[in-house]
């Protein structure tokens, strides 16, 4: 099993892109991640859905998690409504949130190869091949996917 | 002089330069101050490690570790949220008296804790109720910083600067306590009019908003009650601790380090969780100072400057204490009054030997300009550059001038009203 097995087409986001389109896109495809792309459109960064999620709770709630629970119902919606507000340039300029740079591995990578890659960059997604605006990658899903079954093969042969 | 001591006024004039730019981090500053100190034979591993008076201030230095970690345990509990949204209930959502109950509570705070960690408490619950509100949190923040800092000034931990003057002079917290207490509830009292005074034109008072803050449950901000019930009872042990110090003759340093032992016994907490709010960076900028200072104090030059002093002062203490807590005002604001109380603190305990019982004042006109020069610029102290941050990081930046025309408004009158309680107090008569 090789990386070029394994990529996949990820939707690319850009600055502007406001948090509910990224909420929308990470809920719809279940992403790991989300990959952002330059003013080309050329892979740039890779940000966690943590982060996204980040991005739509109140910075005073995550500086201090007591207040969470303090809201009634009524208020966690009103918080929710204003959520658009924000964007992913906003994310990028946040001291506070880890965007990685891309993270590159070969289309021949073996599995291990990749797995290896993914830890020591602490990626969710790495890209196969050069950027390209038309760019696969691999994510976190996939490879689990992928040691899940070599493991089932293993056992089986065994 | 010799070229060692020219060698030596160098460094530590560049490094104080360095420190006031911010261009470099402190830490780093105060560090490679101390080694180029050693590099040139100002000090040596005798005098760092086990020198009183030109070496590290080994209490200073536990006192403060002792007390970041009972806060960093105490600050999990929940009860300072608690204790804001329950104000602001009490306050039925009018603004004014929301922002007297947060000045109060965050004044109080102060004088128990360090003022970073109170604000860094009260600025996220602040921010909850002016959401709520719908009105603008800068005010308030300014307010909360700026009470921070006075209330701070009533105890010997409550501001860093009162740390390092209590170590050198031997004075107890209840010398603390009944000769900066006093003034600092009066000052309290006119800060709370001056907040009148300054914000009442940006306190809109919204009818329609006062429900949601009402119905916020400060129930659920503590979520802990075994932790809040243990952590309360020992900071009152070593708050205890602190005033009985006659009695049970145990430095504040050792106080505060059988307390926060005692907590992490009983809480029984991970020792990774209990030292992560320990401000390592804060401690080894102290240790940077202490022996940067002690290779001045080594040469003899603190010495020096102290008789000139001396003979400058003559017989003049109530001139000296004016200058000294003019002077420390203006020099807290433009730098962080850590440095300056450090560098301050040999040369007052020289003045204070010459001078005997009648130049003991001396002392609270320094530890009163330290403390309250901080709120002159939004530089002037730690707690104001990190509530700026967190304004900035919640949509609501606060500029340098922005804070710094209310600042000096703040510093002129409160150092204006300590100089008659210093002459009523120590001088009349």
């Amino acid at each position: 099993m090789h990386a070029s097995d394994l990529q996949e087409k990820l939707p690319l986001v850009r600055r502007e892109t406001t948090a509910i389109e990224a909420a929308e896109l990470i809920a719809k495809g279940r992403l790991a991640g989300l990959v952002v792309a330059d003013e080309e459109g050329l892979p740039r960064a890779i940000i966690n859905s943590s982060d996204v999620l980040r991005l739509m709770v109140p910075g005073y709630m995550l500086a201090d998690l007591s207040l969470a629970g303090v809201l009634d119902e009524a208020g966690s919606d009103e918080m929710w409504a204003r959520i658009n507000e924000r964007t992913i340039g906003d994310m990028l300029d946040d001291n506070d949130v880890t965007v990685k740079d891309i993270t590159h591995v070969d289309p021949d990578a073996n599995l291990v190869e990749i797995a290896a890659t993914m830890v020591d960059a602490g990626v969710e997604i790495a890209m196969v091949g050069e950027a390209s605006p038309a760019s696969a990658f691999v994510s976190l899903p996939a490879v689990m996917d992928a040691i899940v079954a070599a493991y089932r093969a293993g056992v089986k042969r065994r | 002089m010799t070229v060692q001591i020219w060698l030596a006024v160098g460094v530590f004039a560049g490094a104080y330069i360095l420190i006031a730019s911010e261009k470099v981090s402190r830490v780093t500053v105060a560090l490679v101050g101390a080694a180029l100190m050693v590099v040139i034979g100002a000090t040596d591993g005798e005098a760092i490690f086990f020198s009183q008076e030109a070496g590290i201030d080994w209490n200073v230095i536990f006192l403060l570790l002792g007390m970041m970690m009972i806060v960093g345990i105490l600050q999990q509990t929940g009860v300072f949220e608690y204790l804001a949204i329950w104000a602001a209930k009490r306050a039925r959502g009018r603004p004014f008296v929301i922002m007297v109950m947060l000045v109060v509570i965050t004044a109080v705070l102060s004088a128990a804790l360090d003022n970073v960690t109170t604000v860094l408490l009260i600025a996220p619950v602040t921010l909850l109720i002016c959401d709520r509100l719908a009105v603008t949190p800068i005010p308030f923040l300014i307010a909360e910083v700026m009470a921070s800092n006075i209330g701070g000034a009533a105890t010997l931990i409550g501001d860093p600067p009162n740390i390092i003057i209590a170590s050198r002079s031997g004075l107890s917290f209840n010398d603390f306590l009944v000769n900066m207490g006093p003034i600092v509830l009066i000052l309290l009292i006119v800060f709370i009019g001056l907040c009148w005074l300054m914000f009442r034109g940006q306190l809109k008072y919204d009818a329609t908003r006062v429900e949601r803050v009402m119905v916020l449950n400060e129930r659920e901000a503590i979520r802990d009650v075994r932790l809040l019930v243990t952590s309360l009872a020992v900071l009152v042990l070593v708050l205890a601790g602190f005033v009985l110090h006659s009695l049970i003759h145990l430095e504040p340093a050792v106080v505060a380090l059988l307390g926060a032992g005692l907590l992490v016994l009983l809480t029984r907490m991970e020792t990774r969780k209990v030292f992560a709010d320990v401000e390592w960076e804060t401690l080894l900028f102290f240790v940077g100072l202490f022996i940067m200072v002690g290779s001045l104090v080594n040469l003899g030059l603190i010495e020096k400057v102290g008789h000139a002093a001396t003979e400058a002062v003559g017989s003049h203490y109530f001139g000296a204490a004016a200058l000294l807590l003019g002077g420390s005002a203006v020099f807290s604001g433009i730098v962080d009054n850590i440095p300056y109380v450090t560098t301050m603190a040999p040369l007052t305990a020289d003045l204070v030997a010459e001078g005997g019982a009648v130049a003991k004042p001396l002392w609270w006109a320094l530890a009163l300009g330290a403390d309250l020069g901080g709120n002159a610029t939004a530089i002037g102290a730690s707690a104001n550059v990190v509530v700026l941050g967190i304004a900035k990081r919640n949509g609501h930046p606060i500029s340098f001038w922005q804070f710094t025309k209310y600042g000096i408004i703040v510093t002129v009158v409160t150092i204006a009203l300590c100089l008659p309680y210093l002459w009523i107090r120590y001088f009349l008569g």
